[in-house]
């Protein structure tokens, strides 16, 4: 299994960024009592270069979390990230700098995401004077290039956020991210705020990057959809733990997961005929507080008795493909056999 | 056919500015059947949820009002009604039900206490029986062991708890019109199924009427009969569920199908609508739509499009379907 072999992910050159057992705890003090809350909790995966990797899970999972705590934006509890060979947590402030320009981030929320006393020129142009990337006159073709890129027009860099509008706002904090001319770009939910018709344009412009770059994304999302639009590969998560990942392709034709069909079957279809979705009772649970044996299983409506106790490991079932249930779909018969 | 519930005619609300008054809802037609869920789609500021607030009387009185049209229900007209008599059909006759659960509920209250309360104001139970009756409109909407949950107060419930809270509020005084204003946008997609599921069949079960305000075709598929498209202010298409999706023909209807990723077109490039929705004070001359149109014609840019059928109950607004 590959949790267990560190060495060859720090190794194999085509894994830009790996972690293993990464885990984010928040410490909480309710009543005298202190409790953690186990927003990230033992966490490996690995991501490819030039892939789009996709993390998908309802609010709470901790799918942001990972993202920050991939980044080194928030410092884990435990683990090891690996960027390119080399050890993320181990980084002084000028390595972590070098990796900033190599790692980008692309946010949420583009309205508070700008500053609104710069105009777009100074915006963009601040990552380039930060990196001490080119002279002044390089910085403002850099500037033009980048506007181009992203379909903004070139006198669009004299005017301020409040003039544009969210798709377009979208587009300049894209235009910021790829300044330093990253490899690794982490979009956080990055067209969950916009309009149905501005959000396909935010797509389509992120899937031109991926298609002429040598770019990787870490694409978190809650949307089903959007993940399996513009994915490789996906992980699922609920309540801090990947329970699935694999390649989208996949996922979508067979997922093993009850959450993960629970999740598909949840996503409305625009087809009148096709009736109301399947329901998956009951909410998510509080991390604070989370079930015993495995986390889905006052949920799932294909839990047995070890599901109660025992809490299932993540194990690669097909190549490629992993999945954290004893009895993931497909394959209850020959775990029965062997358990 | 089941009986008409609510007819608007014509409506027009306007909002005042510093400059010229806004028109947020232009000259609108609807009709809502009993047992009916009739959905309004539309993208942010097109005017779906003031649609909504003129017809609870819920449009600031300083800062707009409904400046023409009528609003009949069962014949009445809304409109005309004081504010008393609007108070009467507020949460009586006509409910409504909003996106964010958390700024809806006092959250200095318990869940109980704001049910007890629209009960024994609308309903002249004493507190006994408006205790039971909350209980009661806890377990319908699905909340378990609603005896302890009247205690809770909304920060120690979850999303969908809590919007299941609003509903059953909403529903305590067994409205004839529910409106629910992007019920589900805030939640999570298997919180969404279950609430989509519980206004379905609550429908059924007491017979009333949905108006459903939301931007996701995928809701609108799985709960509604009737669809109207809004477009700055003004419906521009309205059919039945299966037509509107078999054969959808407004561009903008169309622009919102192809723009939709949907599970199961991997990769392929989406269709955006170029261009964004226009300011509503600044809206150009004839047709709305012509800047983002990729069939924009000569006269769309100086006359109105015509309210034009189709085919049998099915309307659009503009000019491809006029023959020249």
């Amino acid at each position: 299994m590959y949790q267990n072999n560190e060495k060859s992910a720090k190794m194999t050159d085509s894994i830009i960024l790996s972690a293993r057992h990464v885990k984010k705890y928040y410490p909480l003090k309710s009543k005298g009592k202190k409790a953690v809350v186990k927003a990230v909790d033992d966490v490996s995966l690995d991501i490819f270069k030039g892939e789009t990797f996709g993390v998908v899970g309802e609010s709470g999972c901790g799918k942001s979390t990972l993202g920050n705590v991939l980044l080194r934006l928030e410092e884990l509890t435990d683990g090891i990230v690996y960027y390119a060979g080399k050890n993320l947590i181990n980084l002084n402030k000028s390595g972590l700098k070098a990796f900033r320009k190599k790692a980008q981030i692309i946010y949420q929320d583009p309205y508070s995401a700008l500053n609104p006393k710069k105009k777009i020129e100074s915006v963009l142009e601040e990552p380039l004077i930060i990196h001490r990337m080119g002279n002044r006159q390089e910085r403002r073709e850099k500037v033009l290039q980048l506007l181009d890129k992203v379909g903004l027009r070139p006198e669009h860099r004299d005017r301020y956020p409040h003039e544009f509008s969210g798709g377009q706002r979208q587009r300049i904090i894209t235009a910021r991210a790829l300044a330093t001319d990253p490899e690794f770009i982490l979009a956080d939910e990055p067209v969950s705020a916009l309009d149905v018709s501005i959000q396909a344009q935010v797509i389509n412009l992120l899937m031109d990057l991926k298609k002429d770059g040598d770019l990787t994304f870490l694409f978190i999302s809650h949307d089903l959809s959007v993940i399996e639009h513009i994915c490789d590969r996906l992980a699922v998560m609920y309540l801090g733990r990947i329970v699935e990942t694999g390649s989208v392709d996949n996922f979508f034709r067979a997922p093993f997961h009850p959450y993960s069909r629970a999740l598909i079957d949840a996503v409305p279809i625009a087809d009148p005929s096709a009736g109301l979705s399947n329901i998956l009772e009951g909410d998510v649970p509080s991390p604070i507080n989370p079930p015993s044996g495995c986390c889905f299983h006052p949920r799932c409506v294909f839990r047995r008795d070890k599901c109660k106790k025992e809490a299932p490991k993540l194990q690669e079932l097909s190549p490629g493909r992993e999945v954290a249930c004893h009895y993931p779909l497909g394959f209850t018969q020959t775990v029965e056999k062997t358990g | 056919m089941t009986e008409l519930l609510l007819k608007m005619h014509g409506l027009t609300t306007q909002f005042f500015t510093k400059k010229t008054p806004v028109t947020a809802v232009d000259k609108v037609n609807l009709e809502v059947h009993e047992k009916q869920t009739l959905a309004i789609v539309g993208e942010s500021g097109c005017g779906k949820s003031v649609a909504a607030l003129s017809i609870m009387g819920l449009i600031p009185k300083d800062q707009g009002k409904i400046t023409n049209g009528t609003i009949l229900l069962k014949g009445k007209d809304l409109t005309k009604f004081t504010k008393k008599e609007m108070t009467k059909i507020r949460g009586n006759r006509i409910s409504m039900i909003f996106q964010e659960p958390m700024t809806s509920l006092n959250p200095v209250l318990t869940a109980g206490f704001q049910i007890m309360e629209v009960i024994r104001k609308h309903r002249n139970m004493d507190k006994k029986q408006a205790l039971q009756e909350a209980i009661h409109m806890l377990s319908m909407v699905g909340i378990p062991e609603p005896e302890s949950r009247m205690d809770a107060y909304p920060h120690q419930m979850s999303g969908g708890m809590r919007q299941r809270i609003m509903i059953a509020m909403a529903l305590s005084c067994h409205p004839e019109i529910m409106i629910a204003d992007e019920p589900t946008t805030a939640l999570d997609v298997t919180i969404q199924a279950q609430i989509l599921h519980l206004i379905n069949n609550l429908k059924q079960e007491i017979g009333m009427a949905v108006i459903l305000i939301t931007h996701d075709l995928g809701v609108v598929a799985q709960t509604a009969q009737k669809v109207l498209v809004m477009y700055a202010g003004k419906i521009v298409e309205q059919a039945f569920v299966n037509e509107l999706f078999t054969y959808p023909v407004h561009p903008y209807t169309l622009g919102l199908f192809a723009s939709r990723p949907m599970i199961g077109s991997r990769n392929k490039r989406l269709s955006p609508i170029p261009g964004i929705v226009p300011a509503l004070d600044n809206l150009p001359g004839g047709c709305a739509f012509q800047d983002r149109c990729c069939k924009v014609k000569e006269i769309c840019k100086t006359q109105p499009p015509p309210w034009k059928e189709v085919s049998k109950d099915h309307f659009s607004r503009c000019w491809l379907h006029v023959s020249e």
